[in-house]
């Protein structure tokens, strides 16, 4: 929306062209990744020695439960080579000078005392030096040295010298590390650098430090080793961390049985100056119960919290299956105290349940930290002058997504506030495109040119003989097809796979296979240093066909095909085999089993890739024109925030009015001026050129691919009879349709009785005023109505925050009134902690209800008052209320709106189970979906607040804007191909074609259309004439694999 | 899960509560942090009484008065259990102070006839000699060799001995 209002501010100097970033967590790598798809060079700042911030430091990720590291690290590596962004570590941002525009960053960096240039991450000079030291990235639970780097997986891998423990900088007489490095990279001489850079604009992400001892209650609590930070134990779990993953923190005898986690330690807690809540410790700890229960030493584990806030995306459902494993138990109430029962007795643990005394015995507690944007976040943004919060978190401005409030300099990710990895990722994306806005408007984008019939890739006959679009012939990279030289790549992966399967072994085994020419394990072959390593070998050895033994081709498969481009390859050339998540993790207890199966899994693997073609590129033009599917908070954004970019862009709304829920009443702690808002867009709708605007239009069909979608609109314009037919052709389409309200059917006395609203009810009686307690007494409300159910197992989010927005609100006009909140957990998440203490101020009261027991109402009369009465029981003891009130309000779910599934069937586009649009990824690929080229935002993906979906639509706008301005895309066509000589014309694959990717012509033969076809292969196993093929999984090698992997 | 302070399991209306009770003791002592709470339990699970009668909750006696539960509350005889410590303050992260706020209930039970002032009295007089008893106990505990201490029974009538004579 800044985008739009061109402020007064002439630019001091020239108009610098790169956006500078500080942080190298997850927030700030997918701020600088984005900025750099979006055609701006970047400079990443890092305090720490290399990138990944806490994210790495995660074992696994919730809700998928994915290692960290792995949907990690295929992020890192794009750091390594791309020609717009510069990597900074150990540098410090000191100061901006000038303003938007036309910025000057001060940084330091300290010296590494190793040439980054010549260090390989080799690790020899960590092996050779004597000193041990307390290891930080593992919480000093562990030692490393005094040479190091950040983690095995670490971007830079480059090592470097901590001097305050190297007994070089201590005046003693120790080389060790220079006489054993290889390339000579050792520099005691290097010195701290000082520069300054001229930057358009700045975006800062420097995250967040857990709170620590001197920050809670009872500092003597961490005197125990039975007691550990929920961070801990993420390092205790992980294959990397002081106890390779085995759970048995130093200091216990044995490993523990009965586990306690204890939430809200130093959140929620205004004593101690943190009143807010954190956002992601109930879910860190849902997901922590769901890992250790798996442990066959756990017996017991019991949960300690005030409110479970498991209000993420699928959250609630993960929360459920949770609590009903028979090891797991839950008690309402904070941990109090922890007693030390002696030497390895473990501890008591204090608490209570519902109110009354409780304790139990645990032999670990895992204390879910609270947190604070981190010292530098802190002393960034009090250099800099930026408006704070009380507690640190820089200041938005209003009704912006991620501006601060200095011109020019953006945020993202926890020092916002407290945050989720999903959140943080989309803030990011939201941030590069906001701060690209600062900078020269970039080159128009020019739509690529328009492909002319392919005809089909290679037969038989000329394997090794590709076909571009225009039909021009592809030589291959590797000269020599004549023999194959196989290079077989086996991975450790830390403990993760060489803690079962003796790789050294199955690296040994397959030099059996005489055309394989070469084979080695790898530590993690995910790393930097590996993939380099790697590609060199390639090149160095002639090998052209490799096999990657290590995990899942769905997270890893990019990596290697990149490590191939390298190496100078064509992509199909590579193949893996997983004998980690197939083997490994799944038979850990039968490492001799595991071993013959992993050997033939990869005897298999050289079948395929022994058949594998070279899928050379294809060009797939994009059309610079998006189509946006509904006028909701994010669409809008989104529309706005592409078209600014100079992005052609359709709004299509199916009904009358624009907004969704900006038409609608809105009373929201912290205010967000609906109003305002919606005349904003309203102008701004008006006077954006490249925008138009369909009222009443549906999509009715969607054919093609990215790109190049060709699509068909319905629209019933006022007084027509029939609907009016639209054709558009669009280069990507955003989803962003919002959900609904949902209004339950004589549920609660909900259409009985007129004292019985929803909180959309009450929104639109408070605007309109006619809401009128003066005489009344009496309120309740009743949280939870319609989620968190089996019907709709989900949380809708919002819904907490709004019914505490009302009380307030009913308060102030009302102030006689009795205000109670009826609910199941009270999930005021983040800051918005704060507005819950202000009811409790106001006098607003919060009681307890549980699922199995609902509230019973019923309409009643006093005299000629009517009323309504509820009752209900407590859920922790034996006691049971009753109410009765002059107003009852319902806090119902948001559900998907009807259109959902009609959208999603033309689309092709999946569903969550729910009904609500699914993306790609929860954490990292929050609002792309499994069809490339088609986006979501907004509420259509899950309820969220107003705040929420403007990040979300900005989000999208990002990711589309990258790719809507690229012309011609360039890919490895690893897609069907049908052969004319064999097809018969059933048109069985057309049928089965989920992407419907199969043209039918009305002569000649069947094609397949390169950019829609997903590579699933249905048509190729359908085929009665086995006329199709499917390059990445050619049928000639499956075949030819199936003897090795079934008769071992 | 422990017995409620009353017996039975009865229906709290609350419609029938006093608000005027919860403003009373709201400009009493402390009692301007008394809506702060937010039924964490943190009072409860530290509190000493709490360790040893597990119908004792100070996190509940704080909701019942915002629910304006006036007999319940002031005609309990758990109130006059709260051994003042005040570790139920300092542990509180809102920093309500109930064992202020223990001390106006007691103020307001007397006042309004649910204890006698003279029983008020020998509650207090009692608790004085109950602390004398308890420094006597611990220094006789103190001095023995902890293989032969007598139980807690024995020491108790060693130190009523030496108290009294």
């Amino acid at each position: 929306m800044a985008s739009g209002l061109r402020r007064n501010d002439s630019p001091c100097g020239e108009t610098h062209q790169t956006i500078v970033v500080v942080g190298g967590g997850v927030a700030g790598m997918h701020a600088a990744l984005q900025a750099a798809d979006l055609g701006h060079s970047v400079v990443l700042l890092e305090r720490d020695l290399a990138l990944g911030g806490h994210m790495a430091q995660l074992d696994k990720t919730y809700p998928t439960l994915d290692c960290s590291l792995c949907i990690l690290s295929p992020r890192l590596l794009p750091f390594g080579r791309h020609p717009r962004i510069r990597v900074l570590v150990r540098a410090r941002l000191e100061n901006v000078e000038g303003c938007a525009g036309s910025f000057v960053c001060t940084v330091t960096q300290e010296p590494a005392f190793v040439n980054a240039q010549k260090c390989i991450g080799c690790g020899s000079c960590a092996r050779a030096c004597p000193v041990e030291r307390p290891d930080p990235f593992n919480l000093n639970l562990g030692p490393t040295k005094a040479i190091r780097s950040l983690y095995p997986q670490a971007f830079p891998s480059t090592h470097a010298i901590d001097r305050r423990y190297c007994l070089h900088f201590q005046g003693e007489d120790c080389r060790r590390c220079a006489e054993v490095c290889p390339t000579g990279a050792i520099d005691f001489a290097e010195r701290p650098r000082v520069m300054d850079l001229e930057a358009g604009a700045v975006i800062l992400a420097g995250g967040f430090d857990l709170l620590d001892r001197r920050d809670i209650a009872h500092p003597h609590w961490f005197d125990s080793p039975h007691v550990v930070t929920n961070l801990a134990l993420e390092r205790y779990l992980s294959a990397t961390g002081p106890t390779r993953g085995v759970l048995h923190p130093r200091g216990l005898s044995a490993p523990p049985r009965h586990l306690v986690f204890a939430q809200c330690v130093g959140s929620r807690d205004p004593v101690h100056g943190v009143p807010y809540c954190c956002g992601y410790g109930c879910a860190a700890a849902l997901k922590h119960i769901q890992l250790t229960a798996a442990l066959p030493h756990v017996e017991r584990i019991t949960l300690c919290a005030m409110d479970v806030r498991a209000h993420g995306r699928d959250c609630e459902p993960f929360f459920r299956r949770v609590q009903a494993m028979d090891k797991v138990c839950l008690v309402h109430g904070r941990v109090a105290e922890i007693v030390p029962l002696g030497t390895d007795r473990g501890v008591e643990v204090l608490a209570s349940h519902g109110g009354f005394p409780w304790r139990t015995h645990a032999d670990l507690v895992v204390l879910a930290m609270g947190m604070r944007p981190s010292e530098e976040a802190l002393r960034i943004a009090k250099a800099l002058g930026l408006q704070t919060d009380p507690f640190g978190f820089v200041r938005i401005k209003e009704h912006h997504t991620v501006h601060t409030s200095r011109d020019g300099i953006y945020a993202c990710g926890a020092f916002m506030g407290p945050k989720s990895i999903p959140s943080a990722v989309q803030e990011a994306c939201a941030a590069a495109i906001a701060a690209g806005a600062r900078l020269t408007a970039l080159p128009e984008a020019v739509p690529g040119a328009v492909p002319e019939p392919a005809s089909s890739p290679g037969t038989e006959a000329a394997p090794d003989k590709t076909t571009d679009e225009s039909g021009r012939i592809q030589p291959h990279q590797a000269a020599s097809e004549s023999a194959l030289q196989i290079g077989v790549f086996v991975c450790r992966c830390g403990t993760n796979i060489a803690g079962v399967i003796d790789t050294a072994d199955v690296a040994r085994w397959v030099k059996q296979f005489p055309d394989v020419a070469y084979a080695a394990e790898n530590l993690f072959s995910c790393s930097t240093d590996a993939t380099i390593r790697m590609a060199r070998i390639i090149q160095e050895k002639g090998l052209n066909r490799i096999v990657v033994a290590a995990c899942s081709p769905r997270s890893h498969l990019p990596v290697f095909q990149e490590v191939l481009a390298k190496a100078g390859l064509p992509p199909g050339y590579v193949r893996m085999v997983n004998i980690r998540e197939q083997c490994s993790w799944v038979h850990a207890d039968r490492p001799h089993e595991a071993l013959v199966k992993a050997k033939a899994l990869l005897a298999g693997a050289l079948a395929h890739v022994r058949a594998a073609r070279a899928a050379p590129p294809m060009a797939l033009p994009i059309t610079p024109s998006a189509l946006v599917l509904g006028s909701s908070v994010a669409a809008l954004t989104a529309a706005l925030r592409l078209a600014d970019n100079g992005i052609h862009v359709l709004v299509v709304e199916s009904g009358d009015t624009f907004g969704g829920r900006l038409s609608q009443a809105y009373f929201g702690r912290p205010e967000v001026n609906v109003d305002r808002l919606y005349r904003h867009f309203l102008s701004r709708l008006r006077t954006q050129p490249r925008l138009r605007v369909l009222r009443r239009t549906e999509l009715a069909d969607c054919r093609g691919s990215l790109g190049h979608f060709q699509l068909e609109l319905r629209r019933l314009s006022e007084g027509a009879s029939a609907a009016e037919r639209i054709q558009e052709t669009v280069g990507a389409i955003l989803i962003a349709v919002g959900a609904d309200v949902w209004k339950p059917a004589n549920l609660y006395a909900y259409g009985r009785s007129p004292l019985v609203l929803t909180q959309a009810d009450l929104a639109a009686a408070l605007e309109r005023g006619t809401v009128d307690l003066t005489q009344a007494q009496r309120v309740l409300m009743i949280q939870c109505v319609g989620s968190r159910n089996e019907e709709r197992p989900y949380c809708s989010r919002s819904c907490c925050q709004q019914a505490v927005s009302h009380a307030l609100e009913l308060k102030e006009r009302f102030p006689q009134l009795h205000i109670t909140i009826l609910h199941r957990d009270m999930r005021t998440y983040g800051l918005t902690e704060i507005i819950y203490e202000k009811a409790r101020q106001a006098g607003i009261r919060f009681l307890r209800y549980d699922e199995k027991r609902p509230p019973r109402v019923e309409p009643t009369r006093f005299g000629r008052r009517a009323t309504v009465d509820i009752r209900w029981d407590d859920p922790d003891t034996q006691g049971s209320f009753h109410e009765r009130v002059d107003l009852l309000v319902l806090s119902t779910a948001t559900v998907p709106s009807p259109e959902n599934r009609h959208l999603a069937s033309i689309l092709r586009v999946p569903l969550s189970a729910d009904g609500f649009f699914l993306e790609r990824h929860v954490k990292l690929a929050p609002v792309e979906t499994a069809v490339e080229g088609i986006f979501i935002a907004g509420q259509c993906h899950s309820p969220k607040t107003i705040s929420e979906a403007l990040v979300q639509g900005d989000a999208a706008a990002a990711k589309m804007l990258a790719v809507l301005r690229q012309g011609t895309l360039h890919r490895a066509a690893f897609v069907a191909s049908i052969d004319p000589g064999r097809c018969s014309r059933c048109l069985s694959c057309v049928a089965v074609c989920p992407a419907q990717a199969i043209r039918v012509p009305a002569a000649g033969p069947l094609r397949v259309d390169p950019g829609a076809c997903q590579g699933c292969g249905l048509c190729a196993a359908e085929c009665p004439s086995r006329a199709i093929d499917l390059a990445g999984s050619e049928e000639d090698g499956l075949l030819r694999g199936m003897p090795s992997v079934f008769c071992a | 899960m422990g017995a409620t302070m009353e017996h039975t399991s009865t229906e709290i209306p609350l419609l029938r509560g006093d608000a005027g009770f919860a403003q009373e003791v709201t400009e009493g002592p402390g009692g301007d942090t008394l809506p702060l709470c937010y039924q964490c339990g943190t009072c409860t699970g530290c509190c000493p009484v709490g360790a040893v009668d597990d119908a004792f909750s100070p996190a509940l006696i704080i909701q019942w008065i915002r629910l304006g539960l006036r007999e319940r509350v002031l005609g309990s005889p758990k109130i006059w259990l709260c051994l003042q410590c005040h570790r139920c303050s300092f542990s509180c992260p809102q920093g309500v102070r109930f064992a202020d706020i223990n001390g106006t209930l007691r103020h307001m039970a007397v006042r309004e006839g649910f204890v006698d002032a003279a029983t008020a009295e020998k509650l207090a007089a009692v608790e004085k000699d109950l602390a004398a008893l308890r420094c006597a106990v611990l220094e006789r505990a103190m001095g023995k060799d902890p293989n032969t201490t007598p139980s807690t029974d024995e020491l108790v009538r060693e130190a009523l001995r030496d108290l009294h004579g």
